[in-house]
């Protein structure tokens, strides 16, 4: 009996995979990046019945071909590291779709087990699947599941276990396509896998064959896959194998109209379409939910203007309830201050205990969360609901105009909580061309911290409807400043290719974890660094050395940007974090109140030069993952230029505020 | 309409359905296409459409896809 076991959990988009991930793994999963790739892998561990399961969520893809990274990292996963079972996570009130995957990982020969998810939405939609009929059909285990409540998972894990204790040793000799019982894809495709098969067993390229399977990879080739094409050539003899197949394809070619990739692709469907009408039943066409809610969400005028409803209604929520929440923490800390200053130590150790240990503790927890955590809330369910893409229908046209279509505004949104995910999450995009633009316009999006400092200076003191002016400017920014990009990126735009998801009602646990894992990242990684910076700066307060810092600083930060000679400090600082900026300004003046510091006009420019001037360190390194040094580089000055321009420029026009 | 016309889906007026019969967009493109399910034979019903140049909607295969305008316009249907 096995002990360690690997499985992967491999899926569309959308159907709940992470979901199912979640359930199965606990709070401690890792997150981490594929080697040499940028995409997030993550991984968990589940203890079931004596055993230890490592539990390996690949990316949601459609296909197995080489058409992004994500497609790419989950093939070689599946070939390289050999995990023990691929559940194949099926959404079951699409399942043509979804069976077009699953034919590919039929293809790769692998021990499965089909995960039929989100049953209850099929049942919704009037459709009932035949669960024996498809087990046959496929000849791997199917278990029911609804993720979000748990449902099946116990079941699912024993069926997973059943298959890895049956599991025989298989190496494939001789491989014959008339064996296979569903696979069937027609007469002229199956006399060209054979034909290739055997090609490459002429040149004994064995390497390549074993690693994934006989009719995979004979597959691929008839498909042209260039990534594929490349691991052969590298192959001893396997030049020669490869000439010899294009030839051999030339006779295919000339049979067919269009792309072999097509052919292969159709030949596909008409395998899903087959098991998926033998198996699913309508029992009558439903109007669904969301048929009747996109009437609305996605007509051409009202489908803008809910959605200017739903933004504006959130941030102002999101804002009020900060702003509540701000106020009942700050009482709370108004406690401690005697605590503090009535220790018997001199009065210099007690400013710097307080103003850097205490007051920048006080900062972060009083003005940073009470914002982030709404925030966070509202980013999960606008993301788990299915609105976000929405969004991407209803902005498809505007993305076009700076080369991007739709989608790449997802990511772009995501930015709102963090820039981090967001520039990693333009890997979502197809070509490096719109990563380039989408990563670079993320790091120009205010994220969580940055839209603090925002609410909690100039919307708290001037009013949100200040805020709200600087939201918008930073829109226009960010339009401008990516619409200069596209033309200066070499390359042509994609169009939009989506899956339009059904809405959901997020799952309370899964959504939850979802927050506190974002939230634990504020808490674990953030939270010291601003302790930690702010009793730094209190120190070297008293050592006199910000007189040489502020001396580069002041041509800039005073003259052109108006701003007091201290900013030039903290806005170095907030490289690190951008909550640090307003944090730090607070507590090298020893106060809690911004107004002390800053006139109207002054918060103003300060905001938006923060929100501008760089990203944080944090985004630099994603930055550095997606699009390479010489490109980081790039972003970063073109921000600090942009800031500079636009916080001058405000300072010199705004003389009535 | 005649019979056997062949419009791409632009052209096709909303709640119409068609029959893909081809699709003239680039090989990256026309694979992503037929990935997502639209290969030659595949009926497809255009549900709705952006504003101005905004995607199209379609129905295929039972679930429902987004194409941006441009792409749209490649895929070409015919009505029987």
């Amino acid at each position: 009996m096995k002990k360690e076991i690997v499985i992967a959990l491999a899926g569309n988009a959308n159907v709940g995979k992470s979901v199912i991930f979640n359930q199965l793994t606990g709070l401690t999963q890792i997150i981490g990046n594929w080697p040499g790739k940028t995409v997030e892998r993550a991984e968990g561990v589940l203890r079931f019945k004596g055993r230890t399961i490592k539990i390996v969520d690949l990316p949601g893809i459609y296909s197995l071909s080489a058409y992004s990274q994500e497609e790419i990292v989950s093939r070689e996963f599946i070939a390289f590291e050999k995990p023990d079972v691929v559940i194949n996570v099926v959404d079951a009130s699409n399942l043509e779709r979804n069976l077009f995957f699953t034919v590919q990982l039929l293809e790769l020969h692998v021990p499965m087990v089909m995960a039929l998810n989100q049953v209850d939405y099929a049942i919704k939609k009037g459709i009932d699947i035949n669960v024996k009929k498809l087990e046959e059909l496929l000849g791997i285990p199917v278990v029911k599941t609804i993720a979000t409540k748990g449902k099946g998972l116990e079941k699912l894990i024993d069926k997973v276990l059943e298959v890895v204790d049956s599991n025989k040793e298989t190496t494939v000799n001789d491989y014959d396509i008339k064996q296979e019982k569903i696979l069937k894809y027609g007469n002229e495709i199956s006399e060209y896998v054979m034909r290739i098969y055997n090609i490459l067993l002429k040149h004994n390229v064995v390497n390549i064959i074993n690693l994934f399977h006989p009719l995979w990879i004979s597959l691929k080739l008839i498909e042209e896959d260039s990534d594929i094409i490349e691991k052969l050539k590298r192959e001893p003899d396997g030049k020669k194998a490869y000439e010899e197949i294009q030839k051999e394809l030339e006779g295919l070619k000339a049979k067919t109209d269009g792309p072999l990739v097509t052919l292969v692709t159709a030949a596909r469907y008409d395998i899903a379409s087959f098991i998926a009408r033998q198996t699913v039943s309508e029992i009558h066409h439903r109007i669904t939910w969301t048929d009747l809610i996109d009437n609305v969400a996605l007509h051409k005028i009202f489908g803008y203007i809910s959605m200017f409803a739903i933004v504006f209604i959130s941030f102002y929520g999101i804002f009020k309830f900060g702003e509540y929440f701000s106020g009942v923490l700050e009482g709370f800390f108004d406690v401690l201050r005697p605590l503090v200053y009535n220790l018997h130590i001199p009065n210099m150790y007690k400013d710097v205990l307080w103003n850097g240990l205490v007051e920048g503790l006080i900062s972060a927890i009083t003005i940073v969360l009470p914002y982030i955590l709404p925030f966070y809330v509202f980013l999960s369910i606008l993301e788990n609901t299915g609105y976000l893409a929405r969004i991407a229908f209803l902005m498809d046209e505007i993305m076009h105009k700076v080369g991007l279509h739709g989608k790449a505004l997802i990511p772009i949104l995501m930015g709102f909580g963090c820039n981090v995910p967001a520039v990693l999450g333009t890997k979502i995009l197809e070509t490096d061309r719109e990563i380039f633009i989408a990563s670079f316009m993320s790091t120009l999006v205010p994220c969580s911290a940055r839209i603090v400092i925002i609410l909690g200076t100039i919307g708290v003191f001037m009013g949100p409807q200040y805020a709200l002016a600087v939201f918008a400017l930073d829109v226009l920014v960010i339009y401008i400043a990516a619409y200069f990009a596209d033309k200066i990126a070499p390359g042509k735009p994609y169009d939009l290719i989506m899956e339009l998801p059904g809405y959901r009602m997020p799952a309370l646990k899964p959504t939850l974890k979802q927050i506190w894992i974002r939230i634990k990242d504020f808490l674990y990684v953030a939270l010291p660094i601003i302790v930690v910076g702010s009793l730094v700066l209190e120190i070297l307060k008293y050592t006199g050395i910000f007189k040489y810092v502020t001396y580069v600083t002041d041509p800039i930060v005073v003259k052109w940007l108006g701003l007091p000679s201290i900013v030039g400090i903290v806005l170095i600082f907030g490289i690190l974090r951008k909550e640090l900026t307003l944090i730090m300004l607070l507590t090298l003046s020893g106060t809690s109140h911004i107004t002390q510091i800053l006139t109207p006009r002054q918060m103003i420019v300060f905001g938006v030069v923060t929100m501008l001037y760089i990203p944080c360190i944090a985004t630099i390194a994603a930055l550095k993952r997606t699009i390479g040094w010489r490109k980081t580089w790039w972003v970063v000055f073109v921000n600090i230029f942009i800031a500079i321009l636009i916080g001058g420029i405000l300072n010199r026009i705004l003389t009535f505020v | 309409m005649a019979e056997n016309t062949i419009l791409n889906l632009i052209q096709l007026r909303e709640n119409h359905e068609g029959e893909i019969v081809l699709i003239k967009a680039g090989r990256a493109a026309t694979q992503r296409l037929n990935e997502m399910g639209l290969v030659p034979g595949t009926k497809v019903k255009v549900v709705r459409k952006g504003l101005l140049r905004g995607p199209v909607e379609l129905e295929v295969r039972n679930s429902h896809l987004v194409i941006g305008y441009g792409l749209a316009s490649k895929i070409y249907v015919k009505i029987a």
